[in-house]
């Protein structure tokens, strides 16, 4: 090779330099969209339509609070609610529920009711808005995986509902299903879940006065990511209980199947009754952490309902009943 | 002309004795680049409703990643013949460190509130947070002794058998991802999985190269 053909060493290095410079330059964007792939920003709240008729109780604040009905503490913010939820047919990232569940429609959907009733009905859900007087709760939410919130839920009871299909004298318990529609709900996938997720109350748990069917929260329709369009709350029970997009409740003789308590027994059990005193297999749930707030609170005996409901397990060992 | 002929020369001698190499640059603009982005997330309450949840994951998958990447380099070299990839290696594996350690940080001081008694509590009792902790543990004195001072020191080949212990507390950080997953433990299988095909191409490296070295013997 002719001596003038070699590149001179201090061009040679130049574009070395140059080479690398571009290759790092090149590199941040790369890593950048790389890491919010995995860790994106959501910040959007989308607000629901107006629930339009909503009654008020009646009671004062302090009625309220000696039912249960409402709690002192301040309700987390809308963002909160709809940004953290344990909705494993959309997703099993807390955080990316809500956008992975924001396009779930709710058209046509039917509720049914029947099973030891002696007049098996099946709601559309206008007919639900119209037919239960739709008041404000404001319940706390203990998660089994120790955080809560507090929820400013709009519904009725479902002792409202059970009333109009009347349970035989055999019905025990009531079992529900959530809605199972793998093109609608993409994380239905196989698993230790098995899906339509079920969840169960015995039958003078359903009754409670406390033991809500949810249409919305916020004086808004339910959105997707909470359970749209009609969900279970049982605020004494981890969140694992108050099953979300319910489309058949059905009164039974004996103790329903459940989702989780099939997946993994040892750890959840099929009262799930929020309790300090007996711990995860995995973890304590001596405390727990308010989404929003740094210290952990101290966790309540029956999530802080239990004049409202110790007289349901009476002589039961919680302990084994978990 | 003289003027070019000052600058060659400055470029080369800063060349030639680099204080930080290109490789190091590479790995360490790219490995904290994710912190910068999940401090400003933090800064602008970006990071959801629970940033520190949001923040220990982000930690402890980055420093995971990081421990893998690092023990991919040999395997790599060795199918691709690129040997100058072993001079990203340090850094891989001083940014991973940087991470574990922010993720034990977080917990001590974010999630346990920084009482040390409950956090020591916490980690009696469970045993995710054991296994985390020895990974932890496994990981100081290998970083302690990444600089050329320590190698020197140890000499090379104790140097050597120490830092395979890399793999080992990639094994139980995998571990500790496992057992602290709620139900969808593909990442965690998925992570073992890689992990046993670094382990047994070293293995399989370490084999070849004894058979070799006993028939030079012969």
């Amino acid at each position: 090779m002719p001596k003038d053909e070699i590149t001179p060493e201090h061009l040679f290095w130049n574009r070395r330099r140059w080479i690398q410079s571009v290759a790092l330059a090149g590199s941040l964007p790369v890593t950048y969209a790389a890491y919010r792939q995995f860790n994106p920003v959501d910040i959007d709240v989308v607000l629901q339509p107006e629930l339009t008729n909503l009654v008020d109780s009646g009671l004062n604040s302090k009625q309220l609070t000696e039912k249960g009905f409402a709690v002192r503490d301040s309700s987390s913010s809308i963002y909160d609610i709809t940004h953290f939820n344990n909705f494993l047919e959309f997703t099993d990232d807390q955080q990316a529920v809500s956008a992975k569940a924001k396009n779930f429609h709710t058209n046509g959907w039917t509720i049914e009711v029947g099973g030891l009733v002696e007049r098996p009905m099946t709601f559309t859900l206008e007919e639900i808005r119209s037919q239960f007087p739709v008041e404000e709760r404001i319940y706390r939410m203990r998660c089994i995986e120790a955080w809560s919130m507090v929820i400013p839920w709009a519904g009725f009871p479902l002792a409202a509902l059970l009333a109009m299909v009347r349970p035989t004298s055999e019905a025990k318990f009531v079992a529900f299903e959530s809605l199972k529609d793998r093109a609608r709900m993409p994380n239905q996938v196989p698993g230790e879940v098995q899906w339509p997720y079920r969840e169960g109350l015995r039958l003078d748990e359903a009754l409670h006065p406390l033991t809500l069917m949810a249409i919305g929260l916020y004086r808004r329709e339910l959105p997707p990511c909470n359970g749209a369009p009609i969900r279970l709350v049982v605020p004494w029970k981890y969140g694992i209980k108050s099953i979300k997009s319910i489309v058949r409740i059905e009164l039974v003789a004996e103790q329903p199947v459940t989702a989780w308590n099939q997946a993994a027994p040892r750890e959840n059990g099929f009262y799930a009754n929020v309790n300090p005193n007996v711990d995860h297999p995995r973890w304590s749930q001596k405390t727990e952490r308010r989404v929003g707030e740094v210290l952990r609170r101290e966790t309540l005996m029956f999530n802080g309902y239990e004049k409202q409901v110790e007289h349901l397990y009476r002589g039961m060992d919680l302990n084994v009943e978990y | 002309m003289s003027n070019t002929d000052s600058r060659s020369i400055r470029i080369r001698s800063g060349t030639k004795k680099p204080g930080v190499t290109f490789p190091e640059w590479f790995v360490v603009l790219n490995g904290c680049l994710p912190l910068a982005i999940l401090a400003y997330d933090a800064r602008y309450h970006q990071l959801g409703p629970d940033p520190i949840r949001n923040s220990l994951h982000t930690t402890g998958a980055l420093g995971l990643l990081l421990l893998m990447m690092t023990l991919a380099v040999s395997p790599v070299r060795s199918l691709t013949g690129w040997n100058g990839i072993v001079l990203y290696r340090r850094s891989l594996g001083l940014v991973a460190f940087l991470y574990s350690l922010l993720h034990i940080g977080i917990y001590v001081v974010h999630d346990q509130a920084g009482e040390i008694s409950t956090a020591w509590n916490e980690i009696l009792s469970r045993r995710y947070l054991q296994v985390g902790l020895v990974a932890f543990g496994l990981l100081v004195p290998l970083a302690m002794t990444s600089t050329p001072t320590m190698i020197r020191w140890l000499g090379f080949r104790r140097w050597k058998i120490l830092h395979r212990f890399a793999y080992l507390a990639t094994a139980l950080a995998i571990i500790h991802q496992y057992l602290q997953s709620r139900i969808d433990v593909r990442i965690p299988i998925l992570l073992a999985v890689v992990l046993t095909v670094l382990l047994g191409f070293r293995l399989g490296k370490a084999k070849k190269k004894k058979v070799s070295m006993e028939q030079k013997e012969s």
